[in-house]
């Protein structure tokens, strides 16, 4: 009798029928087990993306109030207080009357002890507590803020008795049981520090998902921080002459410091802010392994105002690249925050693009944006894509969300080319434009020339057009390209052409 | 020297309703003159505008976002704004924001006084 590959119904039926059915209940309980992680990581997610967005509604509107540091401080630290949980907080800034770097808190909320080690009495009434805290200078590297403040790294401290770095007079007025300090940065720079001690709830303690919660609010704090500090210097000076000037200078912090290298493309960027009105921003986000986003923008809002909105947009954007892989969608989502922020004369125009590069396609979407140009491999005539979307800020609902999203296959086009209105709108000396029809003619001369080379070429070509003299609004250009093999683009080619 | 002017007059058939013609160039520079004579406008009443834009030779984003302000203050007022003829240049302009798609654009003054009226 041949070997059959299962026994008679009959006889595996009870034996290995139970076998199976302890298997799929141990298989269906790893699998919930494993949702419901999947479902409370979601779900703490969503949380802090909802918290840095309701930060950035509430500093959108102390933006607009013209609010001073002081109420910008407390306001911040009241918030990060509330969203992480904590029963106080304080917040630390630089001196800058101090010749050495020394911190002090500036605002100090909910019991929260003195972080250096004290001798004489100190009363527990939290007014006495607070100026005792405000009055404490803090050296660099000294105690916990001074730690974080030299290392730039933030700091959770879970069992705070036997932190060492803590005072044992700290205890004795605060029971400490947990910590978190965060720098707040700009970039590199270190110019302050946040500070929280205990969770509300009795027993619990802080979390590696409030640390991050406190990471994305102490970034996004030190840019209103920082903002607000160099504007209230100048209240005594020259305030108006020199605003453009802290708006051009935050405009350049906001850009990114170097291209990502991606495997595959060539991208290239450039920025150039004009003292009199920029506006223009542009970022490269890291999405996930295979997609990047691409954004150029222009706000029509200028000086200290037109920044911050830069910073918000910047800022919800970076929220919503990793979640959407649909410019549209994200380029709707961001238009309800902004247009819920901004006042009705305030918008800005921007055009979203995601690069696949296992697909070598490159998604948009624009927001009343120019347009955006590619040279079709083999087609000497650069191609206009003006989808349809309307500029941010000014309208929401369904009017907006009418939005179309376009293709470009990266593998049958020599260089795609995003830009702002400074280029086409730069002027010579008699008010002409360079225009839209001489920066299309150097494009279809010079299509074969990388992102970089082009962008090059461009310059110097509206340099020989406006003679050099300064222009009013900025110019900002992102190009890019899937990466060639060398020999295709070889220096004496190039010369002939561009010749 | 870029020049920025407004006329300000009514409709003989709807004294309601004003149409002020923008000659120039509406940009950061000459947006508060506009800003004014508007606010004016708005505190004498007038909630009906026709900008005649005939002469307008170029709007810069400043221009645009007075435009909205305006557009968004007489609507809270229950009155309208209505943009007529404007140059291709400055059609353009708008026509890349999306501007076309949430102003009345109208050929006539005819054709914009009915938007008014309806």
């Amino acid at each position: 009798m041949p070997i059959l590959p299962l026994a008679p119904p009959q006889f595996w039926s009870v034996t290995t029928l139970l076998v199976v059915i302890v298997a799929a209940w141990i298989i269906i309980s790893l699998l919930r087990a494993r949702i419901r992680r999947l479902e409370s990581a979601i779900a703490i997610d969503t949380q802090e993306r909802e918290s840095v967005l309701l930060f950035l509604h509430r500093m959108g509107e102390m933006a607009t109030n013209q609010s001073d540091l002081e109420a910008t401080l407390e306001f911040i630290t009241e918030f990060i207080i509330d969203e992480t949980g904590a029963s106080a907080g304080a917040i630390y800034l630089h001196d800058p009357q101090s010749e050495v770097p020394e911190l002090r808190a500036r605002v100090v909320q909910g019991l929260f002890p003195p972080l250096r080690p004290t001798t004489g009495y100190v009363l527990t009434k939290r007014k006495y507590l607070h100026d005792k805290v405000k009055a404490e200078r803090i050296g660099l590297g000294e105690g916990v803020v001074g730690h974080v403040a030299k290392e730039g790294e933030g700091l959770l401290i879970l069992d705070a008795r036997a932190e060492r770095r803590l005072p044992t007079e700290a205890h004795e007025l605060v029971p400490l049981e947990s910590m978190m300090l965060m720098p707040l940065k700009i970039r590199e720079e270190v110019i302050g520090v946040f500070a929280v001690v205990n969770k509300r709830t009795h027993g619990q303690v802080f979390t590696d998902k409030d640390m991050s919660l406190l990471r994305t609010l102490a970034d996004q704090a030190a840019v209103t921080v920082k903002t607000v500090q160099i504007f209230e210097e100048l209240t005594q000076q020259q305030r108006v002459e020199s605003e453009l000037r802290i708006a051009s200078d935050f405009q350049r912090l906001m850009l990114p410091t170097q291209m990502p290298s991606v495997e595959g493309f060539e991208i290239a960027a450039y920025c150039k802010p004009a003292l009199e009105m920029g506006g223009d921003y542009y970022d490269i986000i890291r999405i996930d392994e295979s997609h990047l986003g691409l954004v150029i923008a222009d706000v029509s809002g200028k000086g200290v105002p037109g920044a911050l909105i830069m910073s918000m947009v910047r800022s919800a954007l970076r929220a919503e690249a990793p979640r959407r892989l649909s410019p549209a969608d994200v380029l709707r989502t961001i238009n309800q925050r902004v247009y819920e922020d901004t006042r009705s004369n305030v918008f800005i125009t921007m055009t979203y693009a995601i690069l696949d590069e296992r697909a070598q396609t490159l998604h948009f979407a624009r927001a009343g944006h120019e347009p955006v140009i590619a040279c079709p491999t083999g087609d000497p005539n650069p191609v206009l894509y003006t989808p349809d979307g309307i500029a941010l800020g000014l309208t929401d609902g369904e009017i907006f969300d009418v939005m179309e999203e376009l293709v470009i296959d990266l593998g049958e086009t020599d260089l795609v080319v995003l830009y702002t209105d400074g280029v086409v709108e730069a002027m010579d000396e008699e008010g002409r434009e360079y225009g839209q029809e001489r920066f299309l003619d150097l494009l279809h001369r010079q299509c074969d020339r990388g992102p970089e080379g082009l962008i090059q070429d461009l310059l110097s070509d509206i340099g020989d057009f406006t003679h050099g003299i300064p222009q009013h609004d900025d110019i900002t250009l992102l190009a890019l390209r899937r990466r060639r093999e060398a020999h295709v683009i070889e220096a004496p080619l190039r010369q002939g052409q561009t010749g | 020297m870029k020049t920025f002017e407004v006329d300000i007059r009514s409709l003989d058939s709807s004294p309601d309703v004003r149409v002020i013609a923008l000659n120039g160039y509406l940009d950061a520079h000459t947006v508060a003159d506009f800003d004014r004579c508007t606010d004016e406008l708005i505190a004498a009443g007038t909630v009906k505008i026709i900008l005649d834009l005939q002469g307008l030779s170029y709007i810069s984003s400043a221009g645009i976002g007075a435009l909205m302000g305006l557009s968004q203050r007489l609507k809270k007022d229950g009155g309208e704004l209505v943009l007529l003829q404007p140059t291709q240049k400055v059609f353009k302009i708008l026509d890349l924001l999306g501007f076309t798609r949430i102003f009345h654009l109208c050929d006539s003054e005819d054709e914009a006084e009915q938007i008014l009226r309806s």
